[in-house]
């Protein structure tokens, strides 16, 4: 008590925010909890053994990786929400192999090669869906299930809207998608009949519009899809609770769905016929919303001051249109911001977070 | 009245519960053993000038101001000197002190004032009484005097700000001291314009002490300029003086670079008791709060009494506190136990819960910007924080370090709770470039 001159006690300041980074993260996962229980009511309970098995591995990979560099991080939550994440991505019917691996990969050989939560310049879940996709192409696509309210039973394979229209035209795209599925016999949900009607006859009717059958159940999330992506309309709901919150940053999501919206819809289908694209069903069809949520809203992998992050979410946006008009997968939005992330630092230095640093000003 | 509206960039904005109160300070009992520390102020402790037996009275000069920015140190209490020791303040440093076991009668406690005829002083007479009665301007632990004579060699005063705008949580006394000794201030405020002859001069008000802002203003007395009034809502830090004056120069009331004096009201009541009534810096009043606190009240406190007795006189701790500190939760100083003295510099002590602390381990920058948005001097803390951790101290005054002022805003809104301010207080102290 009595040694001279060193200060014993901690310094300023003695109070904190409430938001804490575990509770960022715990609120992101929680926030993706309903999509994942209506998954599990559409697709069968298998969805939730995918989950699990995807979160597991991730718990266990972070587990290890603390072991080894004897550093306790599993409480702040980011192992959990990567495996939610890539578990997300995953088809219903897939191999468990499949995301054990992906959410192992993404833990163990992005993030902590790096260093940990914080250190990896790109994000683990992206990653670890993008390793997946281009290693068992073939145990995703024979992963992909009907949903219950469709086909009457459990685990009927079937192929996803946009795999099915990458099939069927070829590569590339058809300006009125949902025209082409029914043509082709593609199912349609009593209930999206329903809705549709009871929309055209109150509210598009009136005002001159018809809205086509198919957007409903594509919203829904009554088609074969990925764990997570299907329901649309929940992931919506999620991100603007969180962005209410705080805990997303509204400007590179915003301008992601800008330019792959806009880009979308400009270019149409194949006689290159300009707006005549089909925007709402490239945005509700494959990974672009919970992609556009919850892996630009990662502050780790995404750049800091707003100008940077909106430029951040217009080239995730562009990209993410071009692979998925030219590229070789079905959906190519894990490789837009993965492509992106490389770009962060150089985002970052033309785009200095603070005002004052951009003026260089020293008094 | 006018409204202003805060500093532009940065900034909390926290809402803490609101603490009721009363409506006056009330007398703390005196202290059986006073412990006086001989460094109340920015610069060197002063040297003891009594010796183990000696007898005192109150007001006695216990200890003399060494060099710069050092102060006169008055026994608060009458009585014997027990011994001379030391004592560990809030913040950790230990400084000499000396422990007055209170006896015999007061001289001024109780007694009629006798009034000096201060008017007919001229104005180095006034900042010599200043500078022997021993008063600190509490804001930054610099002596008043040596404020005002460092004031007084760099140019002539264009402005005197009166701030009653505090920080956080919020502290009553200055409101209190407005509105309950209006004329002891009237008169502090003449005495200092005396000395700085400002051209014009204004009051900041908290915009929760609108009525007490619009009772203030064009308040005026025999010497100096009319005070107006402004009002500014609560955010953290908007008590510091480089916000204040952001915010003054955003309304254009002021010209960025105007030489401005920043007063507390409660000080310029010391100034008036220091230079009528003779009366050296004895006591303070000081706001008694925090959560685990069962009363929270205004307290007038003789310096040297123990913070543990202004607890025990606040009906004690309703749960055990996780933090003891002093003078604001966000730029404060952390007291090591209870029996750290009430000095010139107290204004606040606080007794906070876990709830208001929020402690969580330290985790790894996930790079989400709080600290760059809550920053008021608009720096980049996460850059300065890589420089800290990559131990390249010397590039980080010209990154921004210079203009920290330590409010601890970045540290409180860092959801991975790293000590930012801490850091930088550090590095401040390793690389003396880097202070302003």
């Amino acid at each position: 008590m009595r040694r001279h001159g060193y200060p014993i006690v901690s310094a300023a300041p003695f109070a904190h925010a409430a938001r804490s980074t575990a509770s960022l993260c715990f609120a992101a996962a929680a926030a993706l909890a309903p999509a994942f229980a209506w998954s599990a009511w559409i697709f069968g309970p298998r969805v939730m053994l995918v989950a699990i098995v995807s979160i597991g591995s991730a718990l266990a990979s972070e587990g290890l990786a603390n072991l080894l560099v004897r550093r306790f991080t599993l409480g702040d939550g980011s192992a959990l929400l990567s495996g939610l994440i890539v578990a997300a991505a995953m088809p219903p019917g897939v191999a468990l192999h499949v995301p054990f691996l992906s959410s192992a990969f993404a833990m163990l050989a992005v993030k902590w090669t790096f260093g940990g939560l914080g250190g990896n310049w790109m994000n683990p879940a992206l990653a670890g869906i993008a390793f997946a996709q281009v290693n068992w192409r073939g145990e995703l696509l024979g992963g992909w299930t009907m949903p219950r309210i469709l086909s009457g039973v459990d685990g009927l394979s079937a192929s996803t809207p946009l795999g099915y229209l990458a099939d069927a035209t070829g590569g590339s795209r058809v300006a009125m998608p949902l025209e082409v599925l029914k043509k082709a016999g593609y199912p349609v949900s009593a209930f999206d009949g329903k809705v549709t009607s009871f929309l055209n006859d109150h509210v598009f009717g009136p005002l001159g519009a018809e809205l086509p059958g198919g957007y409903v159940d594509l919203a829904l999330g009554f088609r074969p899809g990925a764990i997570g992506e299907v329901a649309g309309i929940l992931l919506l709901a999620a991100s603007v609770f969180l962005i209410a919150r705080k805990v997303l940053r509204w400007e590179a999501p915003f301008a992601a769905f800008l330019v792959f919206g806009l880009a979308s819809r400009l270019s149409g289908g194949t006689d290159g016929e300009l707006l005549s694209g089909d925007a709402l069903f490239a945005v509700f069809s494959g990974g672009f919303i919970m992609t556009a949520f919850f892996a630009l809203g990662d502050p780790v992998t995404t750049p800091v001051s707003r100008p940077a992050l909106a430029l951040f979410g217009a080239g995730t946006g562009a990209l993410a249109f071009v692979f998925r008009r030219w590229g070789a997968q079905p959906d190519g939005v894990a490789f837009a911001v993965l492509m992106m992330n490389a770009l962060v630092p150089l985002l970052d230095k033309a785009f200095p977070p603070a005002g004052r640093a951009r003026e260089g000003r020293t008094r | 009245m006018k409204r202003l509206r805060n500093f532009r960039t940065g900034g909390l904005a926290i809402a803490g519960a609101p603490v009721r109160l009363a409506e006056e300070a009330r007398n703390a009992y005196l202290p059986a053993i006073a412990t006086i520390p001989l460094r109340q102020h920015l610069g060197p402790a002063a040297r003891c000038v009594v010796k183990s037996g000696d007898r005192v009275e109150e007001g006695q000069a216990i200890g003399r101001a060494e060099g710069r920015d050092s102060a006169d140190v008055h026994s608060p209490v009458p009585g014997v000197v027990r011994r001379v020791s030391r004592v560990r303040l809030a913040g950790g440093l230990e400084c000499e002190a000396v422990e007055i076991a209170l006896s015999g009668a007061f001289t001024r406690l109780g007694k009629p004032k006798r009034l000096s005829p201060w008017r007919s002083m001229p104005r180095h007479e006034i900042v010599r009484t200043i500078r022997e009665r021993g008063l600190v301007r509490a804001s930054d632990g610099r002596p008043l005097a040596d404020a005002l004579s460092v004031f007084e060699d760099e140019g002539p005063c264009e402005l005197v700000v009166i701030t009653a705008v505090t920080g956080e949580p919020r502290n009553p006394i200055e409101a209190l001291t407005l509105s309950r000794r209006r004329e002891a201030v009237i008169e502090g405020f003449e005495m200092l314009c005396r000395v700085l002859s400002p051209l014009s001069a204004l009051a900041v008000f908290d915009a929760e002490d609108l009525g007490l802002a619009a009772s203030w203003d064009g308040a005026k007395g025999a010497e100096g300029p009319p005070i107006q009034a402004y009002s500014v809502p609560r955010r953290y830090p908007q008590h510091l003086p480089g916000q204040l004056a952001a915010a003054l120069a955003e309304a254009k009331v002021t010209a960025a670079a105007t030489r401005t004096f920043f007063i507390q009201p409660s000080l310029l009541a010391e100034v008036y008791e220091a230079v009528a009534e003779g009366k050296p810096s004895l006591e303070r009043c000081v706001l008694v709060a925090g959560g685990a606190v069962k009363t929270p009240s205004v307290l007038k406190v003789r310096i040297g009494t123990s913070i543990g007795a202004l607890f025990e006189e606040c009906g004690g701790f309703r749960i055990p506190p996780q933090r003891v500190v002093l003078n604001g939760a966000l730029d404060g100083l952390a007291c090591a136990d209870l029996d750290v003295p009430v000095t010139k510099t107290t204004d606040m002590v606080l007794a906070l819960t876990a709830e208001e602390t929020r402690t969580r381990p330290e985790r790894a920058c996930i790079r989400c910007g709080a600290c760059v948005d809550a920053c008021p001097e608009g720096l980049d803390p996460m850059r300065l924080h890589k420089l800290y951790g990559s131990r390249r101290l010397s590039e980080m005054p010209a990154a921004g370090l210079s203009d920290c002022t330590l409010c601890g805003a970045c540290a409180y809104a860092c959801p991975s709770r790293i000590p930012l301010a801490q850091s930088f207080s550090i590095a401040r102290a390793r690389s003396p470039e880097a202070s302003r």
